[in-house]
């Protein structure tokens, strides 16, 4: 089945075509990636599914239904959580304040009060238990990321944009994201992701899109994508 | 880990600490003089300006200037409705809809500005006052022909008391919203608005209902304030440094604790009122001074030095070379 679809997803910068015309779905369950050089409109395609910014032309469906042209916080309470390539939290409140809120806020459910014990279990899953009461801003980098990515689970989402989880991390660290990536999955939770360590994304991921100046350029299986001719031009150069 | 002592006195010294502070004040009309309490009236006022004014710009960061222009709609509706020729609507009632009155106002720009970010939302906010202000001007001199209004005689006692349950309904709001899944959400709209979207907040619901609401506390205000004025025009009903003041006092008072903008707001304005009738030729220039020490030497407000003072006493004499850090 399919969790998220996109048809003709397209959005210009000025006279710049971000994204241009890219038909896409994400299967349930699945872990999607999603691979392209610099300025291939990655994070702008990110940005329109979770409605940071609104789409030109096109329409984006989740779970059979269009989410494209809803508030950010409304696809956030249907299901779709994300993470950012720039660290987005809320770097005075504690951690399991930041946890918290994605639970108080980003679910279907209407709820009252925290429960400190559920944002404890997220925080324990990203490896962070011991990291409760201190401040988000004293944590280094790896784990504000995964801070960002336990606050992004408390919404409860069916599927989560990560969007470059191993930017800036060391090799033991990406393995660890690795690692944290798979485990999301088998929670049950579909994940489409941005990636530009290849090593990663070509072993965690079920299916991978190639984007290159807006648009498409290749959809397939890990093998498919790491010996397509027209991928490796792009990457490398003729 | 001892959390229940730590949580129960955390409450209890400063729950016993407020209740003895309200009954003094509740009993002020029996034993403090006229000018005691006319005093205070203006010290609370200032204090539900203050606490308004954080109530929404503290946790957001959006510096709202509105301050003046929902104290002067809540002065001019109770004007209307308090004339001295005869009060249309009891006196409460014409409080409560003043406050109501500011809120709409408030709710309308809200919906329409708060888009704006950092600098361009606080001159918005400022030109909303003079908006207003030149309306009124306008009308006055145009169209009712009439210049300001007198507004009904009523009890110096009435306004304090008035002022006072304003004050506690305030607090406790105030109270009630910090420790809401509502005051995490406008902090966290403050930290990283985009963020906080993204995490499911309705960031323009929350933040135009909270200033909607902040709004209502300071037209609640004014409407009892125009009682004591009893002479309005529109200069003095829309004065600029009602927008100015609450800021100045926040930041005097230190924005980090509920507590914070209450005791800035009190001394400030005691200093002010003290300071006019004893040096009334140089209290700017000492009020401009002290400011000045303020900003420089107590960054987090005068409540920041309690924290401070509490770890060098703890600390005693055991590590007096770290007290300093």
């Amino acid at each position: 089945m399919q969790i998220l679809e996109g048809e003709g997803v397209t959005k210009y910068f000025g006279g710049l075509a971000a994204v241009s015309n890219v038909d896409f779905h994400v299967d349930q369950g699945e872990i999607f990636g999603l691979i392209g050089p610099n300025g291939a409109g990655k994070t702008t395609l990110f940005n329109l599914v979770s409605a940071a910014l609104v789409l030109k032309s096109g329409v984006i469906k989740f779970k059979g239904e269009k989410i494209s042209g809803l508030k950010p916080y409304q696809i956030c309470r249907k299901g779709v959580a994300r993470t950012f390539q720039s660290v987005k939290i809320f770097p005075n409140m504690s951690a399991r304040d930041n946890v918290s809120l994605g639970a108080l806020f980003g679910t279907s459910k209407s709820i009252v009060s925290a429960s400190p014990k559920e944002a404890d279990e997220l925080l324990d899953f990203v490896n962070l238990s011991a990291m409760g009461m201190v401040p988000a801003r004293d944590l280094t980098l790896v784990n504000q990321k995964r801070l960002e990515v336990a606050a992004a689970l408390a919404t409860e989402p069916e599927l989560l944009l990560i969007d470059e989880l191993m930017a800036g991390l060391t090799p033991t660290e990406t393995s660890e994201a690795m690692d944290l990536v798979t485990r999301i999955r088998d929670k049950g939770i579909t994940i489409f992701m941005i990636e530009h360590v290849m090593k990663a994304i070509m072993g965690v991921c079920d299916r991978i899109m190639v984007l290159h100046h807006g648009e498409k350029i290749a959809e397939g299986i890990p093998q498919e994508i790491a010996t397509s001719k027209k991928v490796i031009e792009v990457y490398l150069g003729e | 880990m001892d959390i229940t002592r730590f949580t129960s006195k955390r409450f209890f010294i400063p729950g016993i600490i407020s209740l003895v502070i309200l009954i003094a004040l509740a009993t002020l009309p029996l034993y403090g003089s006229l000018y005691s309490v006319i005093l205070l009236t203006t010290i609370l006022m200032f204090i539900i300006l203050t606490v308004s004014w954080v109530m929404f710009s503290g946790p957001t960061g959006y510096l709202s200037l509105a301050s003046a222009a929902f104290f002067g709609v809540g002065i001019y509706t109770s004007a209307l409705l308090l004339p001295n020729t005869g009060a249309v609507l009891p006196l409460l009632v014409a409080v409560f809809i003043g406050g109501l009155a500011s809120s709409v106002v408030a709710l309308g720009v809200g919906a329409l500005t708060l888009r704006l970010r950092g600098i361009y939302f606080a001159i918005f906010t400022f030109g909303l006052v003079i908006l207003i202000l030149e309306l009124l001007n306008w009308w006055e001199h145009t169209i009712s022909h009439i210049r300001g209004r007198f507004v009904m005689l009523v009890g110096n006692d009435t306004i304090f008391y008035i002022m006072l349950a304003i004050f506690v309904l305030l607090m406790i709001t105030t109270y009630l919203i910090r420790r809401s899944k509502y005051g995490l959400a406008m902090q966290s709209i403050g930290e990283n608005e985009e963020a906080a979207a993204h995490r499911g907040i309705n960031v323009t619901m929350v933040k135009v209902l909270t200033f909607a609401l902040s709004a209502f506390f300071a037209g609640a205000a004014g409407a009892v304030w125009a009682t004591k004025l009893t002479y309005i025009d529109p200069y003095v009903a829309f004065s600029v440094l009602f927008s100015f003041l609450p800021v100045l006092m926040a930041i005097f008072g230190g924005m980090g604790q509920i507590y914070g903008p209450v005791i800035g707001a009190a001394i400030f304005a005691y200093l002010q009122e003290t300071l006019q009738t004893k040096f009334p030729y140089i209290y700017m220039l000492i009020f401009g001074i002290v400011l000045i020490l303020a900003i420089l030497y107590l960054p987090n407000g005068l409540v920041g030095v309690i924290p401070r003072l509490v770890r060098r006493l703890r600390k005693g004499g055991a590590a007096k070379q770290n007290a300093n850090t």
